[in-house]
């Protein structure tokens, strides 16, 4: 299978580059560097993509520590501030018995940011060490990655509307807390690794 | 493959790193810097002992300093030993250096009370914890919370002041105190003395009312309700309702001591238990041999009615075995501490013969003195009062006589005017038996009061009339309501009788004034008194006001059978301010209870005064001048308003064939004037006809004559109109057309409005014509299609060959009427059509067509002929000719 795969003819291995913009086929003989149809410059794999999202995840991991442990949410009801984090609040609703939210919740804003994170790592360290096995559920991680990645902001979302509509004067106020921005860069670093990560890199390693 | 025409690729290796390592670098870097921070801001954790932690919650519950949280509970453990809890609470990094040995916590609950409301943000927050820092240098961590909130700091800018007291009473710590009812402090703690036999409070001023408290400045606890009641009145004293419940502190400086220093810090003040005690600021003991009669706290040092000080508490001394009484006295009255003052005890002496020291009955026993003027003392020993048992004034004794000796005694007073002029010295039974004589003394400066025509009366006691309009409470002076008394005064028309003379003149003393009132004619009001004749009593009760235009001008005064027994004689009473409103024409009338006017036009609900509904009233008035009334005068009473009012109107009686909504109360218009009422209506005595018996006003009695004409008046509804449509809602009318001859008293009525109508003014003239057409009463006349006249009637002519038709036409437009003027009939519609002329339809005005009309024209210059006079005939044409209708005369009509 392994060999299959390996041996399987590629556009790189037939002298053809992919636009990653328009999609557009150009063997890589006749390529100026610019895409013929959108201009758009052309590589025959995503540039230094390995090291971009290394990068990226990195930043993702970081983040995530002060993401997790920092309060997320304040809610001032009657002049009492009420400071809690991610985990705070998941907990909360399991407690009050509202298990679908806290599913939820604990989805979008725990399990998601660190699937996401470990299955990148994964996918990172098995190009570097060449590990040629599990190719095809590398490559299917990878897409529930880039799928997934969009629905972390769930977290952020509540957060921002919850900032506008609760919102009366001494009574109950929330705002977000100091958590959000880094949960936000965690939940954009692990998307955006999503995208510089070439897919294709995992069969050439 | 082929090469392709590109340039070769030249590969470089990049060098370094990818700047995309930015990122996860400036995240390490902030990851850093937040460990940093969160390591630098880590609060200093300490632990507070409470004995409860009620209302505190984990993470919840903040530590509060002056409004501002600086720490929050994160545990609350149970002392193993189950005797508290231990909180242990996050503090602020910044607060690290206020934690030292004193420093203070404590929970702060809501609290409601009458005296405050402290802590109410708690109410929704819930508790919270507060701190206050002490002064101590050495670093803590581990405090003893309070149960309440600590007094003050040392340090706190206002006054601190200590006040020593024997009880605590209802002051609490957080007492407030006052000045003027301004709070101005409050207590901040207290502790019993050393000995244990005083208490000692602490109390703040705030600083802005620090310079308010001087030396000499005086406390008293204010607490609860001050009242303090006697003959003299009473006084009732609170501060703040705050302070009643919550107790308080009064504060005060004498103006005259407003000039002391100001107090400083930790000054003792005494706390007096009240005002009064606040007031006498001066000890004395006064050693008394009984104590009978004096109370601490109530007995009185009195010197000639200024309230010189007060006894606080008699002490006995069982060594001595001498009674001592401690006197506060204000320091106003310092000069009766002196060498030489005499102290003695005033009580009350009550015996047969004297009256003594009364108020003393009831305000107690007092203790008087009269000041010496030697040195400073201030211990004294009551002596015995000064013999001032002093004779009898000077003055003029009269012999009274009583018919029992109730409100006498011997000295009670002789009053004239309410002051005391004299008092009885003695009275016995007369020899009789039957009467009880006395004799009275009247002080030699009052003996010219005394005339012969003197009339006296008791007035010990208190009494009370009490009636609808009020309760009277009569009563002499104190010492009469004890001690009796009598009144004298002389009646006016007595002032310039003799003068009485000593011993021989005799004077009788009524139960009352009002028996002397009664009994003595002199003293009796002046004024009118007239009798009503009434079939019945009615409601008129005795005393019910007679009134006159609404206003009470006296009163019933008797109600009797007169000799027949037929009839109630009401004797009247009417004040002599009034006596000239009285003519003999008057009549009076009952005004008791309430009258309803109702009808269409709307309710009219007429009352007298309140009084006069329930206790009856009478009420005169006087239509025509007259003679003012004599005393005794008769006169009749009538029912009410209305029949007072029919008293000069006449009765006269109109025979109707047919009565068509005739009624009682039905008007009888001239003019539209209501000039009478039927009273009654029935049959006459062949039943075949009504006869209504109708009140006339006098003035328009002279209408009706032998040849009047009367008539009803009721709704008229045709197609030429509606006429009297208002009686449609009034109800039909009696009208009448004046006619000449002697006054009647019996007419009979038309059956309906007379055909011909007279008019006063305008010109009235007759068109003959050979049927009446649609033309009807009222039909109108014109001229150039302007409303001129109308028709007032129409009959046959009296050979019944033509109809008369009486016609009015008012000025200034009967000067249109000339002997030449054309009448014809412009009822209905002319249609006129032909081929060539088209259709032409002619009509003078739609009531014109309708209800008929007449219209006219009068030639132009000479041809118009004369003015005509009343009563002309003219000829009444079917229709106009074309030429009148162009004829334009010009006729002045100013």
């Amino acid at each position: 299978m392994n060999d299959t795969l390996q041996d399987a003819p590629t556009a790189r291995r037939q002298g053809l580059l992919l636009c990653h913009d328009c999609h557009k086929l150009v063997p890589a003989a006749e390529s100026t560097g610019t895409c013929p149809r959108c201009g758009a410059a052309l590589h025959l794999r995503k540039p230094n993509s390995i090291n971009r999202t290394w990068a990226l995840v990195v930043t993702a991991a970081i983040l995530s520590f002060p993401a997790n442990f920092l309060p997320i949410m304040r809610v001032d009801f009657l002049g009492t501030p009420d400071l809690s984090t991610i985990m705070d609040g998941i907990i909360y609703f399991f407690k009050e018995g509202s298990y679908g939210i806290g599913a939820v919740i604990l989805t979008a804003s725990i399990l998601v940011p660190c699937f996401k994170i470990i299955g990148m790592t994964l996918i990172l360290l098995s190009i570097h060490f060449r590990w040629q096995s599990w190719l095809r559920h590398k490559a299917l991680l990878f897409r529930i990655i880039e799928f997934i990645g969009r629905w972390s902001m769930l977290d952020i979302f509540v957060i921002a509307l919850l900032q506008v509509l609760v919102h009366f004067q001494n009574l109950t106020t929330i705002a977000a807390a100091p958590a959000a921005p880094y949960f936000a860069g965690v939940v954009l670093a692990t998307m955006f690794a999503a995208i510089t990560f070439d897919p294709r890199l995992l069969w050439e390693a | 493959m082929e090469t392709p025409a590109v340039e070769k690729a030249v590969v470089k290796k990049k060098k370094g790193i990818s700047p995309i390592w930015i990122l996860p670098i400036i995240a390490l870097i902030i990851g850093g810097w937040l460990l940093y921070k969160s390591f630098q801001d880590a609060g200093v954790d300490i632990v507070v002992h409470f004995p409860t932690a009620e209302g505190i919650k984990v993470d919840k519950t903040q530590v509060i300093y002056k409004g501002i949280p600086v720490g929050t509970v994160r545990d609350i453990v149970i002392h193993p030993e189950i005797d508290g809890v231990a909180v242990h609470i996050e503090m602020d990094r910044r607060t690290k250096l206020g934690l030292v040995e004193d420093t203070k916590f404590w929970i702060v609950e809501p609290e409601v009370s009458a005296g405050r409301i402290q802590g109410l943000g708690t109410l929704l927050t819930g508790n919270y914890i507060g701190v206050q820092r002490g002064v101590s240098k050495v670093p803590c961590r581990e405090f003893t919370g309070l149960a309440d909130r600590p007094p003050l700091p040392v340090d706190a800018p206002g006054l601190r002041i200590k006040l020593t007291s024997k009880t605590l009473g209802s002051i609490q710590r957080n007492t407030q105190i006052y000045y003027k009812n301004i709070v101005i402090g409050s207590v901040q703690s207290y502790k019993l003395d050393k000995k244990g036999d005083g208490i000692i409070i602490d109390a703040y001023i705030e600083p802005e009312y620090k310079h308010l408290i001087k030396t000499k400045t005086r406390f008293w606890n204010s607490s609860g309700i001050y009242f303090k009641g006697g003959l003299s009145g009473f006084k009732f004293r609170m501060e703040s309702l705050a302070s009643l419940m919550y107790g308080g502190i009064s504060c005060y400086t004498p103006s005259y001591q407003f000039t002391s220093q100001l107090a400083s810090n930790g000054h003792t003040y005494t706390l007096y238990a009240d005002f009064d005690e606040a007031e006498y600021g001066l000890k004395m003991t006064l050693q008394l041999s009984s104590a009978e009669g004096i109370e601490a706290g109530i007995t009185k040092v009195m010197y000639r009615g200024f309230k010189a000080g007060v006894v606080t508490d008699i002490t006995f001394d069982e060594d001595k075995q001498v009674l001592t009484a401690h006197i506060n006295v204000d320091p106003r009255a310092e000069f009766i501490l002196r060498e030489g003052s005499r102290f003695w005890i005033v009580k009350p002496e009550l015996s047969v013969s004297r009256v003594r020291n009364l108020e003393t009955l009831i305000k107690g026993s007092y203790i008087a003195f009269t000041p010496g003027n030697g040195i400073y003392r201030d211990y004294f020993i009551a002596q015995a009062p000064p013999a001032t048992e002093e004779l009898l004034p000077a003055g003029k004794r009269f012999t009274v006589l009583a018919d029992n000796a109730k409100s006498l005694s011997i000295g009670a007073p002789v009053l004239y005017q309410k002051l005391k002029v004299g008092e009885i010295t003695n009275f016995d039974l007369e020899a009789s038996g039957s009467r009880v004589k006395g004799e009275i003394l009247i002080y030699e400066k009052y003996t010219h009061l005394i005339k012969e025509k003197a009339v006296f009366w008791k007035t010990g006691g208190i009494r009370v009339d009490a009636g609808l309009d009020g309760i009277t409470v009569e009563s002499g002076t104190i010492d009469t309501l004890v001690a009796g008394g009598i009144s004298f005064m002389v009646p006016v028309s007595a002032a310039k009788s003799r003068q009485a003379k000593p011993k021989s003149t005799v004077f009788t003393i009524y139960e009352s004034y009002r028996e002397a009132a009664e009994q003595s004619p002199a003293l009796q009001a002046s004024g009118l008194r007239v009798e009503l004749k009434a079939p019945e009593a009615r409601s008129i009760s005795l005393n019910a006001p007679v009134l006159y235009k609404q206003i009470e001008v006296g009163k019933v005064v008797n109600r009797r059978l007169d000799e027949s027994g037929d009839d109630v004689i009401i004797d009247v009473f009417i004040a002599k301010k009034y006596a000239h409103l009285l003519k003999d024409s008057s009549v009076f009338y009952n005004v008791s209870g309430i009258t309803v006017n109702g009808g269409l036009s709307g309710i009219k609900l007429k009352t007298d005064s309140l009084k006069s509904i329930i206790a009856g009233g009478i009420s005169f008035m006087t239509p025509s001048p007259g003679k003012p009334a004599a005393a005794g005068q008769q006169y009749i009473l009538y029912d009410d308003l209305e029949e007072a009012r029919n008293i000069d109107k006449k009765l006269i009686s109109i025979t109707f064939a047919n009565s068509r909504g005739l009624k009682k109360g039905t008007e009888i218009r001239y003019h539209d004037i209501v000039i009478g009422r039927v009273k009654e209506v029935d049959f006459n005595a062949s039943m075949d006809a009504v006869i209504c018996q109708a009140l006339i006003d006098k003035r328009a009695v002279k209408l009706f004559a032998a040849d009047t004409l009367v008539w009803l008046v009721s709704p008229e509804v045709s197609l030429a109109g509606i006429n009297n449509l208002e009686t449609v809602v009034t109800g039909p009318y009696i009208t009448l057309r004046p006619g000449k001859g002697s006054p009647v008293n019996h007419i009979t009525a038309l059956s309906e409005a007379p055909a011909l109508e007279k008019t006063l003014d305008g010109l009235n003239i007759i068109l003959e014509s050979s049927r009446l057409g649609s033309l009807k009463k009222n039909s109108p006349l014109y001229y150039r299609q302007i409303q001129i006249g109308r028709v007032t009637g129409a009959r046959l002519s009296p050979t019944a060959q033509k109809v008369f038709i009486h016609v009015n036409i008012r000025p200034p437009y009967d000067r249109l009427v000339h002997e030449n003027t054309k009448f014809w009939n412009a009822s209905g519609i002319r249609v006129r059509a032909g081929i060539f002329s088209g259709v032409k339809i002619d009509t003078e005005s739609v009531t014109a067509l309708v209800a008929g009309g007449i219209s006219m024209a009068t030639p132009e210059g000479k041809e118009m002929g004369k003015q005509v006079a009343e009563g002309t005939h003219f000829l009444l044409h079917e229709e106009a000719k074309g030429c009148w209708l162009g004829w334009q005369p010009s006729i002045s009509l100013d």
